[in-house]
């Protein structure tokens, strides 16, 4: 293995301790806000504290937790095959670049479409009671959006598989 | 030559399809998908029960149990390599 | 020991060097061999024994060789073995990385008349290189069998010996081998001669006719030499030395032209024999990680997840700015007419505008899930999820393709019902088409959020997700339920493509969306529209008087829904939820609004009121009755139009109405009986 692949391999695996701690944490914390609300545990954070908001936020929600477990799964499985099928694991490695992309692109969508449900009524002249924060959003800068910038370098490891189906 | 269904086969194994025992309406589907006496079949998923992956010519093709269990192979190599 | 030799099986091991035969010979023999020489030449002879069962394999190792002429020591001592000592199998180890060269001297064993078994050697570095043999077809097409074998693995050996045995022990009986003709120009010499020679007699007893007329045409000079001895010999030397006079004029040098026709019909052999082993693409890349066993399923749902979060969370902001709008609207119109009936009917807070602004209020959302869909379906891993879901689907007699109309009506079920066309078979549209309902849809949803949330607080998440589990329970069972009955049989089998991976259209997505909406469009305007209209003149007419009334209390729908009160008394519910219940027949949307009206609370304190005027297991079970009882008309014209009768329509009504009223009086019977 050259340098560049082990340096692939080395972020694939930050990649998936990560996505399988916030996935912890969402799931955690969503299943106690969601489901066990007598439970009151501590308002759990990984991250840097910015204002109020926390980047990455991870709201609770066990949906999105299990999501980013699946993801890190993806990833970890990729590591496993990494040195006894090395064309296998550039599948998982491609699957999990897929849809850190895509969780990347929902929360991206999801900032938009929150700050313009809250600024609409300014196209007829409306008023506008809370001002959009980064903290008032559910979601603010989410892991799904740190850790899908984090996964971008994995572009140039797949790149080849996707010119095949993008030509 | 021994015969044996699609469904018999393990994950890599190819075979050549010899016959279809089903009726007129899936012997016609499959037909037309491509699954046809004399064709080359290499099976690429099979685990557990479930439907299974095959692969005829570029086409990929899946195949619920039963319908492969009526798709009658003559196999190749013993081992899977 | 002469006794033991009668009952032993001869065998001659042959092939090109380097191909793993004394692998094999050292497999087969083991400790049982023992290397001497060839009598009057200094060339090593390996011989040694094999014993299976109560046979005993006597084997010699015959010196490597390419082909079999007569031009050096190797190839003379194979092929007087193989004349002379008459072994009743030849093993021909052939290396499959090297087929054709290897074939080559297959054809001289068989031309000599020796019995063959091949040996088809090294089939895993064939494979590494990319060919991909067939060892049946190599054998149909050669007339001998084919045993595949890694050596150095010792695969295949036990094939192998068994083979030996089989054709060992028929040795008087006719050779086997397919007369492989060459082409016609050379051919025809060799019959000609071939014919001549069947006529001596003692020659025949001795050689394989066929095998001498080729290497008389050859010039072979062993072969002349030898046959000079024998009665009858010299004539056909002669005869054979004007045949290959005729040749040579014909077509050049005949060992040259033999040769060449040989490797004809090798090539066309190995054309039919060897295929390309296909490298892995992206999409068997892919494939292996979303058809995973494992990962499948979670990853199905992943995506699902995300579908449904980027329309529900995209449209938002487009479906409150439609509703506000058309909110605005209403408001500003008010007044308009002068008359106040008709200015109630369509410039209330339930009049038509509003109305038309609730529907218009969906709009985005179902063009969204359906641009998302399209990219999805475009991309191809539409098939790879029915195909993780078949397993599980099939078990509750639903197609795998199920799930998708399914997943969708939890956003409409209008667009969801016409999605079962992607479901082939006649019977699993139906079924899937018939428990579509019972699928919480967004409408639904948005009466369920306002009262969970005003009447469990904290708990609201639970109880929502209950409902949801309740409805995909529900559904599941009326599905098995009807393949039980209704729909007697099996699943249809299962056979689907999976298309390759591609980038999906934009293009394409934006046009199936704008149809799908534009479709949802019609039916609800036109639909809902006549429903609000009649809704709208019953809930203004006072039920005496039949003049406008802004009482709802004294309108034609409080009597309507006072006359039904004792059907729903096991229920606890009183006239209003009746009314909100017909009300949301029209539209689900309208419930809450509908409510608001009904106990002359604003949309936003209704949930509150309605929290002070019924018991939390009440509205849970009322909640389940909306979730359950006939879907809303714009689905019911779905459902008319998909499924093309009436019969199934009214059925699905009819079952609707009574599975919730069943569900409902369960919840509130068992529920008070438990918490009081």
């Amino acid at each position: 293995m050259n340098h560049k692949d082990n340096s692939i391999y080395i972020l694939a695996s930050i990649l998936s301790i990560l996505y399988l701690l916030y996935g912890v944490i969402q799931f955690y914390k969503g299943a106690v806000a969601w489901w066990i609300p007598w439970i009151e545990g501590d308002e759990i954070q990984l991250g840097v504290r910015i204002g109020e908001a926390y980047i990455p936020n991870a709201f609770p929600d066990p949906f999105s937790g299990i999501i980013l477990i699946i993801i890190g799964v993806i990833f970890a499985r990729s590591i496993y095959l990494s040195r006894k099928n090395p064309e296998l694991s550039d599948g998982f490695l491609f699957t999990g670049w897929i849809l850190a992309l895509l969780m990347l692109i929902l929360n991206l969508v999801v900032l938009a479409a929150d700050i313009l449900d809250t600024y609409y009524p300014l196209l007829w002249g409306g008023k506008i009671e809370n001002p959009w924060t980064l903290e008032s959003d559910p979601w603010g800068i989410s892991p799904h959006l740190i850790l899908g910038i984090i996964a971008a370098p994995i572009y140039w490891k797949i790149k080849p598989l996707l010119k095949q189906l993008i030509p | 030559m021994n015969l044996i269904p699609l469904a018999f086969l393990s994950e890599g194994q190819v075979g050549t399809v010899v016959e279809i025992r089903a009726g007129r309406g899936l012997t016609e589907r499959l037909l037309a998908m491509g699954i046809v006496p004399g064709a080359k079949i290499r099976v690429l998923k099979s685990s557990g029960p479930g439907p299974i992956l095959v692969e005829i010519g570029q086409t990929r093709i899946a195949l619920g149990r039963g319908v492969a269990m009526k798709v009658m192979v003559r196999g190749w190599n013993s081992w899977p390599i | 020991m002469a006794h033991m030799k009668d009952k032993m099986i001869k065998v001659a091991l042959a092939g090109n060097p380097n191909v793993g035969k004394s692998v094999i010979f050292n497999n087969l023999t083991g400790a049982h061999q023992h290397v001497g020489n060839w009598p009057g030449k200094t060339v090593d002879k390996k011989e040694g024994f094999h014993r299976f069962d109560d046979k005993l394999i006597y084997i010699v190792d015959l010196p490597g060789t390419y082909s079999l002429t007569a031009l050096s020591v190797e190839e003379m001592i194979a092929r007087d073995y193989i004349i002379y000592e008459k072994p009743d199998v030849v093993v021909d180890i052939v290396d499959a990385s090297n087929l054709e060269r290897n074939l080559y001297l297959t054809m001289q064993l068989m031309e000599l008349g020796a019995n063959v078994i091949i040996a088809l050697n090294k089939i895993d570095l064939a494979e590494k290189a990319g060919m991909e043999i067939d060892p049946r077809k190599l054998e149909e097409e050669l007339g001998v069998p084919v045993i595949p074998t890694i050596a150095p693995k010792k695969k295949g050996m036990k094939e192998l010996v068994e083979k030996i045995i089989e054709l060992g022990e028929k040795r008087s009986q006719a050779r086997g081998g397919k007369m492989l003709r060459y082409e016609p120009s050379v051919e025809k010499f060799i019959e000609r001669l071939q014919g001549e020679i069947v006529s001596k007699e003692k020659l025949v007893k001795l050689f394989n006719p066929r095998w001498v007329a080729i290497k008389l045409l050859e010039g072979d000079e062993d072969v002349i030499r030898k046959l000079s001895e024998i009665e009858g010999g010299k004539e056909i030397v002669e005869k054979g030395a004007k045949l290959r006079e005729k040749m040579s004029m014909e077509l050049g040098d005949p060992e040259v032209a033999i040769a060449d026709a040989r490797y004809a019909v090798i090539k066309s052999i190995v054309s039919r024999v060897v295929g390309e082993l296909k490298r892995l693409t992206a999409s068997d890349l892919l494939d292996n990680v979303l058809l995973d066993k494992y990962l499948g399923i979670p990853i199905f749902f992943a995506i699902l997840w995300w579908w449904f979060q980027m329309a529900f969370i995209g449209s938002a902001p487009f479906c409150d700015i439609l509703g506000d709008g058309f909110a605005a609207l209403s408001n500003a119109l008010t007044g308009l007419t002068g008359h106040p009936f008709i200015d109630y009917l369509f410039f209330g807070e339930y009049g038509i505008i509003q109305g038309i602004g609730a529907v218009l209020s969906f709009v985005p959302l179902i063009m969204l899930l359906y641009f998302i869909l399209s990219l999805l379906e475009d991309s191809g891993y539409m098939a790879r999820a029915a195909f993780v879901m078949e397993k599980a689907m099939r078990k509750m007699g639903l197609s795998g393709r199920t799930i998708i109309p399914m997943i969708m009506g939890f956003g409409c079920n209008v667009p969801a019902i016409y999605a079962t066309r992607i479901i082939p078979e006649e019977s699993d549209r139906m079924i899937a088409i018939l428990t579509n309902p019972l699928m919480l849809c967004g409408a639904r949803l948005i009466f369920f959020s306002a009262i969970a949330a005003a009447f469990f607080g904290a708990y609201a998440g639970d109880i929502l997700f209950s409902l949801y589990a309740l409805g995909v329970i529900l559904a599941f069972a009326v599905a098995i339920i009807l393949r039980k009955t209704f729909f007697k049989g099996e699943v249809s089998p299962f056979v689907l493509e999976l298309p390759a991976y591609q980038k999906p259209s934009f293009k394409v997505a934006a046009i199936r969306m704008w149809d799908r909406g534009s479709m949802y469009l019609r039916k609800a305007l036109g639909v809902i529209l006549i429903g609000l209209l009649i809704i709208g003149i019953l809930t203004a007419t006072d039920a005496e008087t039949f003049t406008f009334t802004t009482d709802p209390e004294r309108s034609l729908v409080a009597a309507l829904g006072k006359s039904l009160a004792p059907i729903f008394t096991p229920l606890n519910w009183d006239w209003r939820l009746i009314v909100a219940m017909i009300f949301g027949f029209v539209a689900k949307e309208i419930v809450l609004g509908a409510s608001a009206m009904l106990y002359g609370a604003g949309e936003e304190e209704i949930a509150s009121k309605l929290a002070n005027l019924y018991n939390p297991i009440d509205m849970y079970g009322y909640m389940t009755f909306i979730l359950i009882y006939i879907p809303c008309i714009v689905t019911i014209a779905a459902i008319r139009q998909e499924t093309g009768s009436w019969k199934w329509t009214i059925f699905t009504v009819a079952y609707g109405l009574a599975l919730a009223y069943i569900i409902n009086l369960l919840i509130v019977t068992l529920g008070h009986l438990v918490l009081g």
